[in-house]
């Protein structure tokens, strides 16, 4: 195929792709942190071992670039993986009423997380290739009230959080030697991140510097929704993989995804929520409303109402609002460094018809530190999260059942990458177990469907649902209830080879 | 493409096995949620309703010290629940007296070094996820639901932050409570020198009301109502008889008198006026200061901070008729009574055959000389229980209970109590 007709393919398949990503959002996170591995039909249902011998549905764009390489005309590959997860926190036991035992569920729709692929073998030794994916992305919504009407604790740390990172790398691949393949290629990350909470009064300050708190307010009084967003911000790394093939029947590889850190520049929208407190005339909050000389009960919702503005104040205290208020809506600044990714692995042809692959990955979850959030009012302001770097093995079969049908199977397993203090509404991580199947179908020499499933089984983890009060310090005596999580995700690609 | 076959075969079913087999190795261990400790279901959310007694107060102040010798503090600890207490930070809101008498034996209150009455350090930052122990020093019924009343003071935003006492209760889900409250609607005339009480019937409307108020999540499985303390048994008011003996064996300045007045008693109830100890006190301290004119205590001028023996006896009367009331409230909602005055007429009418009235269990006249001027059951004010009331008031509160619900909670430790007149 000559170079412009590829150019002209590929400039095609690039643009359907990205709208396609424009529509659907990248889900819950299934693989450790808020990593998704299932970027691939295929690859998913080997339990996402492809680093030593990829599927040749362009899939290895993201999973090993080496293997771009040595590919014969364009193929294209379009699909998705429906992540339907499922979760809950439930108190101990010996927490206070109405929280004792209370279950809280997580409200979750099913999300789909798209990829796309174009590869184009150039020569016989060089390979190109387009890819966009979504190897990070995190969506959790938790209601913000038990069934008793109570505020849930966790929605003071968040209750729809949604953080997305979709890769655009364009790759380009080389054959050193008949079995020696490298394969490299710019990324672009292009992310949206946001975060809903609601603001708990009794740990803001009052002008005298001290909290609502200490004046009384009980703690985790909600007085504000708070919506944190910004979205298409661009941050830039690199995928470098290389293959090597060392008998007929065994290939070794191996895959490096740089960090990327993403700088975000969005706003930050307060909405003021009823508390129903009234400070009594003799607080020294009260204020003197029938202008008597002598303060009268106050509501707090009045008492607050000059930091919000327009938008987000309360009907009833319109007149009240500032629009510089402290909690006016304002931009705010935030980093995130998505995490490197070493992988390495072995494919070994059993028989004729059987391939056996396990792929070992590390993932720096240690750069995913802290979130620094610096708002124009406010201030700067910072979450702990101290994430481990995780370890996952993968261990996947594949078996030639016709020539036309493929089946395959996988586990994996993988550490957490949330410490145990920090177990939270966010991301309430566990070891995982995950168990794959699928089957491919080439119904001609152009077209390749493959589908999958994948059972998510996440190890029960005591987590928290509140952070730590001033002075207090974040511990795993915070956790007071125990996080279960689950998913079943179900992963399509329709391929092409044209 | 063609897969190259392997010279040494490896079986298909081996390798599932193999990864079937990988999660037993990779563990599958669930954390579990932490099991309760709490001694009974009954107790499963505890909140204490009140006044300054349920709240802490001690020695003219409240702290996180006072607060954690309250008996609903004590009752908790030995049901074994959880127990958030809105802790005032050191040195207090305001910070407890350290002296009552200075060293010549006038009243003059002292606290912590650069502290004051106006001194209060606010809520310890640290806050308890939901506060169980609601009540508030100087609360009266209504102020239980109500925060709009003359009655409520900084102490009450302090402490309940905006709710009223029945609000901040419900927000525990309530399955047991105790209320003491309703001494502060006798008391507060008491030391203003008057008998003016709140009527009966409005002190029926409102207890009632608090009640119900109480009732509305019906979460509530029991509780005890504790009645209203007689004023009489307080250290801080003392017999006008004792001035008169006192006064017979020289105690005071020569030209301090003692009118007749005071030396009345109801032979009947055995009430006499009461001389409130800050009036009586700045009586004796006229009398130093002027040597030269009479200084005459009368305990039955209008007027006068002293309590009349007629308005001691409406002041007595109303607090049984307050109890009367609390009683068949308990009983009408299937709720346990305890009168606290059980305790405290053991403590005051306890005669160990010492007649001097600084002496005893309960002293009719402050021991100027001793750390303890009121004794070992009150505390450095004359009017609030010390540590060790608390005490006694716990187990009795938890044998009222335990008879009750026929529960098993275990008493504390504490001062045994005299075996009666």
């Amino acid at each position: 195929m000559p170079l412009s007709a590829f150019s002209t393919r590929l400039h095609s398949c690039l643009l359907a792709a990205v709208l396609v990503l424009g529509f659907l959002l990248p889900g819950t996170a299934a693989a450790q942190g808020f990593g998704v591995y299932e970027q691939g039909t295929c690859v998913m249902a080997r339990a996402g071992a492809a680093v030593a011998q990829g599927c040749g549905d362009g899939s290895s764009i993201y999973f090993n670039p080496a293997h771009i390489a040595g590919t014969n005309g364009v193929t294209a590959s379009i699909g998705a993986t429906m992540i339907d997860a499922t979760g809950e926190f439930t108190y101990d036991y010996a927490a206070q009423p109405p929280y004792r035992g209370a279950e809280v569920s997580l409200e979750n729709d099913p999300i789909p997380v798209p990829h796309a692929y174009v590869t184009y073998g150039l020569t016989d030794r060089i390979g190109l290739g387009l890819g966009t994916y979504v190897p990070f992305g995190l969506e959790t919504n938790w209601p913000t009230r038990l069934s008793d009407g109570s505020v849930f604790d966790g929605a003071f740390e968040g209750f729809e959080n949604r953080i997305q990172n979709i890769y655009v790398q364009p790759t380009l691949a080389y054959q050193v030697t008949p079995r020696l393949q490298v394969g490299a290629g710019p990324v672009l990350g292009i992310s949206s991140v946001e975060l809903n909470q609601l603001l708990d009064l009794s740990q803001q300050q009052t002008p005298a510097g001290i909290s609502f708190g200490q004046l009384g307010v009980p703690f985790h009084t909600a007085f504000a929704r708070v919506n944190l967003e910004a979205t298409n911000e661009v941050g830039y790394g690199g995928n470098f993989g290389v293959s090597f093939r060392a008998t007929d029947g065994v290939s070794i590889g191996a895959r490096f995804t740089t960090p990327i850190t993403i700088s975000y520049e969005g706003d930050a929208s307060f909405s003021q929520i009823p508390t129903d407190l009234v400070f009594p005339a003799s607080s020294p909050l009260a204020q003197d409303l029938n202008q008597d000389g002598t303060p009268d009960p106050t509501s707090a919702d009045l008492v607050v109402a000059s930091q919000f503005d327009e938008s987000g104040v309360l009907a009833s205290y319109q007149q009240l609002s500032e629009a510089d208020g402290t909690l006016s809506t304002q931009p705010i600044d935030t980093e995130i460094t998505f995490p490197y990714q070493l992988v390495a692995g072995l494919s070994v042809h059993a028989t004729e018809h059987v391939l056996l692959l396990v792929d070992y990955q590390l993932t720096g979850w240690s750069a995913f530190d802290e979130i620094p959030l610096t708002f124009a009012n406010l201030g700067e302001q910072v979450r702990e999260e101290n994430y481990d770097n995780t370890h996952a093995v993968r261990l996947g079969a594949e078996v030639d059942l016709s020539g036309t049908f493929t089946a395959r199977l996988g586990y994996l397993y993988n550490t957490a990458a949330a410490p145990d203090e920090v177990v939270t509404p966010l991301l309430p991580e566990s070891n995982r177990n995950q168990i794959t199947i699928g089957f491919g179908w080439q119904p001609s020499d152009r077209t390749e469907v493959n589908v999958s499933y994948q059972a998510l089984l996440q190890n029960d983890r005591r987590g928290r649902v509140r952070g730590g009060l001033p002075n207090e310090p974040v511990t795993t005596d915070l956790n007071q209830g125990v996080y279960g999580f689950g998913a079943n995700l179900f992963g399509t690609t329709l391929t092409f080879h044209l | 493409m063609t897969a190259p076959r392997l010279p040494h075969s490896f079986s298909a079913a081996a390798v599932l096995l193999l990864a079937l087999s990988v999660p037993l190795l990779s563990g599958c261990d669930d954390e579990s949620l932490t099991a309760p400790e709490i001694q009974d279901d009954l107790f499963n959310s505890y909140v204490a309703l009140g006044n300054s007694i349920t709240a802490g107060f001690q020695s003219g102040g409240i702290n996180s010290q006072t607060q954690a010798e309250s008996y609903a503090v004590r009752l908790s600890e030995q049901m074994r629940t959880p127990f958030g207490v809105p802790t005032l930070a050191a040195p207090g809101c305001p910070p407890p007296l350290v002296q009552f008498f200075n060293e010549s034996g006038v009243p003059a209150p002292q606290r912590p070094p650069q502290t004051d009455e106006t001194t209060c350090a606010l809520r310890d930052a640290s806050l308890p996820p939901r506060v169980n122990n609601v009540a508030v020093p100087g609360a009266t019924v209504l102020d239980a639901t109500s925060n709009n009343t003359s009655s409520a003071t900084p102490l009450t935003q302090f402490i309940l932050g905006g709710q009223t006492q029945a609000q901040a209760a419900l927000a525990a889900n309530p399955t047991f409570a105790t209320v003491w409250i309703g001494n502060n609607n006798v008391l507060g005339p008491a030391l203003n020198g008057t008998d003016n009480a709140t009527a009966v019937e409005t002190f029926s409307t409102q207890y009632s009301g608090m009640l119900d108020s109480l009732s509305a999540r019906q979460s509530l499985e029991g509780g005890v109502l504790i009645g209203v303390s007689n004023i009489a048994f307080i250290p801080f008011f003392s017999p006008g008889p004792v001035y008169t003996a006192l006064e017979q064996q020289g105690q005071f300045p020569q030209n301090f008198d003692v009118a007749p007045s005071c030396n009345t008693q109801d032979p009947s109830t055995g009430l006499t006026p009461l001389v409130p100890i800050d009036y009586g006190f700045g009586l004796i301290g006229q009398a130093l200061q002027n040597p030269g004119q009479t200084v005459t205590l009368d305990c039955q001028a209008a007027g006068t901070p002293a309590l009349t023996l007629n308005e001691v006896s409406t002041l007595a009367g109303t607090v049984q008729q307050y109890n009367a009331i609390i009683q068949q409230q308990a009983q009408q909602r299937g709720l346990a009574f305890f009168d606290p005055n059980d305790i405290f007429a053991a403590l005051y009418t306890n005669d160990d055959g010492d007649p001097d009235p600084t002496n005893d269990l309960i002293p009719k006249f402050p021991d100027r000389d001793s750390d303890e001027p009121f004794g070992a059951f009150f505390s450095l004010d004359g009017i609030h229980p010390s540590s060790a009331a608390h005490r006694v008031v716990t187990n009795q509160v938890i044998s009222t209970i335990n008879q009750k619900y026929g529960t098993s909670l275990q008493p504390i430790e504490a001062p045994a109590l005299p075996s009666g007149p």
